[in-house]
């Protein structure tokens, strides 16, 4: 045995028991414990916040920003364009809609017939027509026998 | 025999009109000697001594042993012994074309003699050597097979007399060859109720023979009750058989005749079942119209309605 290798197996004598019992201390702690219930709260996304991001949109000017960071106001901002541009959707899509109800009400009262952008009326069931009376088919003419053939002599009064 | 012959020949002979002369002799002889409308007649002299023996012509004597042959092959359904029951039913007389409804007075008294007992078995007596007959002792009418003899006699002159003849007499019809056009000859079955209208059938009777027996004519009444001349000698009455007419196609007029009056006397009810048990070939119209024919005639029956206009 070199001197350099005597000197290996010290240390490793030394260590091994050390992470053995390092091992079985963090097994039993870990045993014993709930990972959930010790877990650190987390911290609810900005974008999930309705009505904080309502308010911010109704006073953007005046809006304090809820992060620092500049990563996170980053998303804070992305978020934001994002709802400006579905309520502009929404808004659009209102006033859409009253035009349409007007003009459907047009058609109706000047009696015509509906515009091809008027919303269908609630289906009217469609009227069913009478049952027609079950008809037998005319019963075929009867086909004339053919006529009696030429005939050389007749019989019919013979026998007396 | 009250009937209009006809003859008609395809491609005569040259010796066509002597045959055609020879027929007529036949229809003649056979008129004198087998009606019983004339009391000369040898037919009616013969009937006048029953129990006596007689020698007769052979046309006559020919006549007797037909008449009998006929009865016995019938089992007696066609039967010469009923000119009293004819005479008693008032067809004392020719009336050819008599019309349904004409009053006849009968000239005797009819119940007493249709009381009688059952009537026995023919059994005339015949001597061909010498032409000789004893008939028993009742009177022979001829009328149900004289036309057919004649015809059946007539053509053997006629046979020959052309490559198609038909001959007719009175509705009894013979006929050799295949006709005028080479399809056969044709023979209408009239409907009994509209002779002038269609037929009810069409038969084709090449190298045939056909006969009808038929309450038509010869139909009259009798202090108001209906009469014809096809008598049932079972009961010695007009046959109520429930038919208008019955025709035959049989190789021979006579055995035509013959049948067809057998098989009207056996009725709508067993008409049917005789024919094919007799493998005759029969086409009949029953009172209401309706149009039958036997097994045997399904070969013959070129057009046909089911049912005639009464």
């Amino acid at each position: 045995m070199t001197r350099g290798s005597k000197a290996r197996w010290s240390a490793a004598l030394v260590l091994a028991p050390a992470a053995a019992a390092l091992f079985a201390g963090t097994s039993a702690w870990a045993a014993t414990h709930n990972p959930l219930a010790t877990s650190a709260p987390v911290a609810k996304p900005a974008t999930t916040d309705a009505a904080a991001l309502t308010t911010n949109a109704a006073n953007p000017a005046g809006a304090t920003p809820i992060a620092t960071d500049p990563a996170t106001q980053a998303q804070i901002d992305a978020q934001r364009a994002l709802v400006q541009k579905l309520q502009k959707k929404v808004a659009k899509a209102a006033a859409a809609g009253g035009q349409t109800v007007q003009a459907w009400t047009q058609s109706v009262s000047n009696g015509s017939t509906q515009t091809q952008s008027a919303p269908q009326p609630a289906p009217q069931p469609a009227p069913q027509p009478a049952p027609q009376p079950v008809v037998k088919p005319a019963p075929q003419p009867v086909p004339a026998p053919a006529p009696a053939p030429t005939t050389q002599a007749s019989t019919g009064a013979s026998g007396g | 025999m009250a009937s209009t012959v006809r003859i008609q020949i395809v491609d005569p002979t040259s010796d066509a009109q002597m045959r055609v002369q020879a027929a007529e002799g036949v229809f003649r002889d056979v008129e004198a000697t087998c009606t019983r409308f004339d009391p000369s007649s040898a037919l009616m002299q013969v009937n006048s001594a029953l129990k006596s023996r007689h020698v007769v012509s052979p046309l006559l004597f020919n006549a007797f042993s037909a008449a009998h042959e006929a009865y016995v092959r019938t089992a007696g359904r066609f039967d010469p012994r009923v000119l009293d029951d004819l005479v008693r039913a008032g067809y004392d007389h020719s009336f050819e074309f008599a019309k349904p409804g004409d009053e006849v007075v009968a000239t005797a008294p009819a119940e007493s003699w249709w009381s009688r007992s059952r009537r026995r078995e023919w059994k005339p007596k015949f001597d061909k050597a010498a032409s000789s007959v004893s008939i028993g002792n009742r009177a022979i009418d001829l009328g149900g097979i004289g036309k057919g003899l004649a015809v059946r006699w007539a053509m053997e002159s006629l046979a020959s007399a052309g490559t198609a003849v038909l001959l007719e007499a009175g509705g009894d019809i013979a006929t050799t060859g295949r006709g005028p056009d080479g399809h056969g000859w044709r023979v209408a079955v009239e409907n009994p109720w509209n002779v002038e209208g269609d037929p009810a059938v069409v038969l084709d009777a090449s190298d045939a023979a056909v006969a009808t027996s038929s309450i038509r004519l010869r139909t009259w009444t009798v202090n108001g009750t209906a009469q014809h001349h096809l008598i049932d000698a079972r009961t010695g009455r007009p046959a109520q058989s429930g038919l208008q007419s019955v025709s035959v196609v049989a190789s021979d007029t006579a055995w035509a005749e013959v049948w067809s009056k057998a098989a009207f006397i056996e009725g709508k009810a067993g008409i049917r079942t005789f024919a094919d048990e007799q493998r005759l070939a029969v086409t009949w119209i029953d009172d209401n119209g309706n149009v039958g024919i036997s097994r045997r005639a399904q070969d013959k029956v070129v057009w046909k309605v089911s049912r005639v206009q009464q």
